[in-house]
């Protein structure tokens, strides 16, 4: 158990290290130049050099990269060439509100998914399978952003029941989840559908294993068979996905941010880009990589305690 | 009957959920498309940092209002000199800044001193290249003298760039900006929005409306209906999405004034390269383009055309749009005259803004192929849009709004410091006259005198003037229908009831 941990751990370092410098050498080769997109058209050259000097642009590059990788390592994150701010404040505020969506969106795509595909697996070929798979289709096939925006035309403009943007975690939990709801909804549509296929058809393989035979042999009922043995075996390649889509709602946050005008993660690293805050893009990005890293790594361990056996290997 | 039980039974729910009647509403939230970066007005030219700040938070000697007049601000009355050269100013007395300290020439002395000489800290230093020094007399008067009489400094003064600051805290002016307005910032959630609170020491705390102003910053031009329809946003003084202008215009619950911004939309067709150095080529270009069936296409008719680099609101304003008119034989005639009888390939690059630049582009290109050009639409993001055509003057064809008030000038800057390439000595010669004369009537006729010159040469493909798209609950009143400089001034902004 410990050597695997290790090798994981070793694996995050390694990721997080080629993630940063991929990063910071793209940064490099994009143009654009943070000063002058800040101060604007009007601004004067002179204006322009003097903010260039401020925010540190004209050091080498390497020099440039060693100094954020130094900063990185006792966490500090340099301020943002933008609002002035630390960059670290800027990010933990905004993952208040990203890591709870990503959460949301991921326990809404599951407790949808799981049932759903139970359901289509015990009614193999059957009306109910159907129904399932032509939803598993749709939701694979509408874009999130689309269905968000019809989500925020029906609930926030139509009905008036919900708002836009975000309140703030001070307006209260229930007016923050609130808030959370649709974009998270939007985000687990595609996600919900596509476990749920995975979901459907992982129960199958394990229903036609021989311990499920011998389990309703010894006389267990089918609804025992499926919540102890089939379920608890298809859980492996579920939680697999469930990993890997983790990593999908982050990626998702950024647009469904966009559309919902939520000051999460992914709204401020588009705006980011936009401005050439190289300060904030590529902290966000490592920081990123360093959250799905993590999520893999929380994924493997969770196999270790699903199925005894890859510790013993 | 049933009527009358239906109405008891909503006034008891009504009553129950605690539904007081029409409480005056004490806050309000304005959307805006851009975030200010920092709050500094005068280091930074960001136009969002001035929507923010001018007016709500900082004030300046001078003050403009929603119709370009020049009126007093922190400076209660001024004298001009016989020769022009030295203005001096009486200041207001009992004005205290939002942190307690009180206001007076001193402060006027630090503020307009770091935006001033060779080492002004100002983001347009050339607002105030004419001032030569600033002195406090006493502590209610200060004088400035200008190397040369100025007619626009007064202006320029009224202006966010030369809003007076406050020495004890200008070292966080950017993210905590302590001004004498009405307003201080309460909260500041980057990325999504500011809240302005009361300034408790306020001279006129009665005439203070709002206990809060959100200013929420919304990037998506579906965002920003949605925001307003759904009653989240209040007031957007200017709504990115023209296409929507309709639906709010049909319904009840919204005001939509259309009113104008200082923003000449000009399509610059880069004189260092050929063929656009053919002034032909240019005028079959102009020729070419239908630029009411432009605004009726890329802002649903709410733009007006414009025939050269002017605001047509301005008094000074010369209509020039009939020296060119949409003639597409025309601009055939003189493409075959200059040498290109079928046409040429170009690129076009457009910048972000969706409405004037990406929409007004693909309409361009059309009318620029109804007469053999053939332009490739390259659309690029606003720091590349600044790092090749604006500095590094790498583009053909390319368009942009300049939003800055009476910046006509910028023509003079010469083909070594602006990306136009242009270079008209007449021109410049009358822009330099323009400098140093204050006669309005007079300065009126070399304003006509300019315009004429660079509309005769094209200097830009002019195209049209910006609008100001404002929507906003039909209960907010007092605020500004046109934008003379770049400000979201809601100090006279109040509820209806």
């Amino acid at each position: 158990m410990l050597s695997f941990l290790a090798r994981r751990f070793l694996a995050l370092v390694g990721t997080l290290l080629a993630a940063s410098a991929i990063v910071f050498l793209v940064l490099e080769v994009v143009p654009g130049d943070p000063a002058l997109v800040q101060l604007g058209i009007d601004a004067s050259a002179e204006a322009v050099e003097r903010r260039r000097e401020e925010l540190g642009l004209n050091q080498p590059a390497l020099v440039r990269y060693v100094d954020w990788i130094g900063g990185l390592l006792v966490l500090d994150f340099g301020n943002s060439f933008t609002y002035e701010t630390p960059v670290g404040q800027l990010i933990a505020q905004r993952l208040t509100v990203t890591l709870p969506l990503a959460f949301l969106a991921l326990l809404c795509s599951t407790l949808i998914a799981i049932p759903l595909g139970m359901f289509a697996a015990a009614n193999r070929n059957r009306f109910g399978d159907y129904g399932v798979m032509t939803f598993s289709q749709i939701g694979v096939a509408v874009p999130n952003f689309w269905f968000g925006i019809l989500l925020l035309v029906l609930f926030a403009v139509h009905w008036q029941i919900f708002n836009t943007g975000f309140p703030g975690w001070d307006a209260g939990l229930f007016a923050g989840l609130k808030a959370l709801l649709l974009p998270a909804a939007a985000l687990a549509l595609g996600e919900a559908a596509i476990l749920a296929r995975i979901a459907r058809s992982a129960i199958l393989e394990t229903m036609r294993e021989d311990y499920v035979r011998t389990a309703r042999a010894k006389g267990l009922s089918r609804g025992q068979v499926m919540v102890r043995h089939v379920l608890r075996n298809a859980l492996i390649p579920i939680s697999t996905i469930v990993g890997l889509q983790f990593a999908l709602l982050l990626a998702g946050s950024i647009v469904i941010e966009e559309v919902f005008q939520l000051p999460g993660l992914g709204k401020l690293l588009i705006q980011a880009i936009g401005q050439r805050d190289l300060q904030v893009i590529k902290n966000a990005v490592v920081l990123i990589a360093v959250l799905v890293v993590f999520v893999n790594f929380l994924v493997d361990a969770l196999y270790a305690a699903i199925d005894p056996r890859p510790k013993q290997a | 009957m049933g009527t009358v039980r239906n109405v008891l039974l909503a006034s008891t729910v009504a009553f129950a959920i605690g539904w007081a009647p029409a409480m005056a509403k004490t806050d309000l939230v304005v959307g805006m498309n851009l975030e200010p970066p920092s709050l500094d007005p005068t280091t930074t030219a960001a136009a969002a940092v001035d929507e923010v700040t001018y007016a709500n938070i900082f004030e300046g000697l001078t003050r403009i209002n929603e119709n370009g007049e020049i009126l007093p601000g922190l400076a209660e009355s001024w004298d001009i000199s016989d020769d022009g050269l030295t203005i001096t100013f009486t200041l207001r007395q009992g004005i205290v800044f939002a942190d307690g300290s009180p206001f007076d020439a001193d402060d006027v002395v630090f503020s307009i001193g770091r935006i001033i000489g060779a080492d002004s800290i100002s983001a347009k230093p050339q607002l105030f290249t004419s001032i030569a020094s600033v002195d406090k007399v006493d502590d209610n008067t200060v004088t400035i003298t200008l190397s040369e009489p100025n007619g626009l400094v007064l202006f320029n003064l009224g202006q966010g760039d030369g809003v007076i600051v406050n020495e004890a805290t200008i070292d966080e002016i950017g993210t905590n900006p302590i001004g004498t307005g009405p307003y201080m910032v309460g909260e500041r959630v980057e990325g999504d929005h500011i809240t302005l609170v009361r300034n408790p020491n306020y001279r006129d705390p009665d005439s203070v409306y709002f206990d809060t102003v959100e200013f929420r910053f919304i990037t998506d031009s579906g965002a920003m209906t949605t925001s307003v329809l759904a009653g989240d946003v209040d007031y957007f003084p200017n709504i990115a999405s023209p296409e929507a202008l309709a639906a709010f215009e049909n319904d009840p619950r919204f005001e939509v004034v259309v009113g104008t911004t200082e923003g000449e939309t000009v399509m610059a067709a880069n004189w260092r390269r050929e063929p656009f150095n053919d002034p032909l080529v240019r005028q079959a270009i102009m020729h070419a383009i239908d630029r009411q069936g432009l605004v009726d296409a890329a802002y649903f008719g709410h733009a007006t055309p414009i025939g050269t680099h002017f605001a047509p609101h301005n008094p000074a304003y010369v209509d020039l749009t009939g020296l060119y008119p949409y003639d597409p034989d025309r601009a055939r005639e003189l493409l075959a005259e200059a040498g290109y009888p079928d046409g040429f390939s170009t690129t076009f690059i457009l910048p972000p803004p969706a409405a004037y630049a990406r929409r007004g582009g693909e309409v361009i290109q059309s009318y620029l192929a109804e007469v053999g050009i053939d332009a490739e639409l390259i659309p690029v993001e606003w720091a590349q849009w600044l790092e090749g055509p604006f500095r590094g003057y790498d583009y053909d064809l390319t368009i942009v709004s300049h939003t800055e008030p009476l910046d006509i000038g910028i023509y003079a800057l010469g083909p070594d410091d602006y990306y136009f390439g242009y270079d008209n000595p007449t021109f410049n010669a009358v822009i330099d006259e323009l400098r140093g004369e204050t006669d309005p009537s007079a300065r009126a006729v070399q304003y006509a005198e300019a315009q004429q010159i660079i509309a005769e040469d094209l200097s830009s493909i002019f195209l049209f003037q910006l609008p100001q798209l404002g929507v906003r609950n039909a209960n907010v009143q007092g605020v500004w229908a046109s934008r003379p400089i770049q400000a979201n001034d809601i100090t006279g902004a109040y509820w209806e009831e």
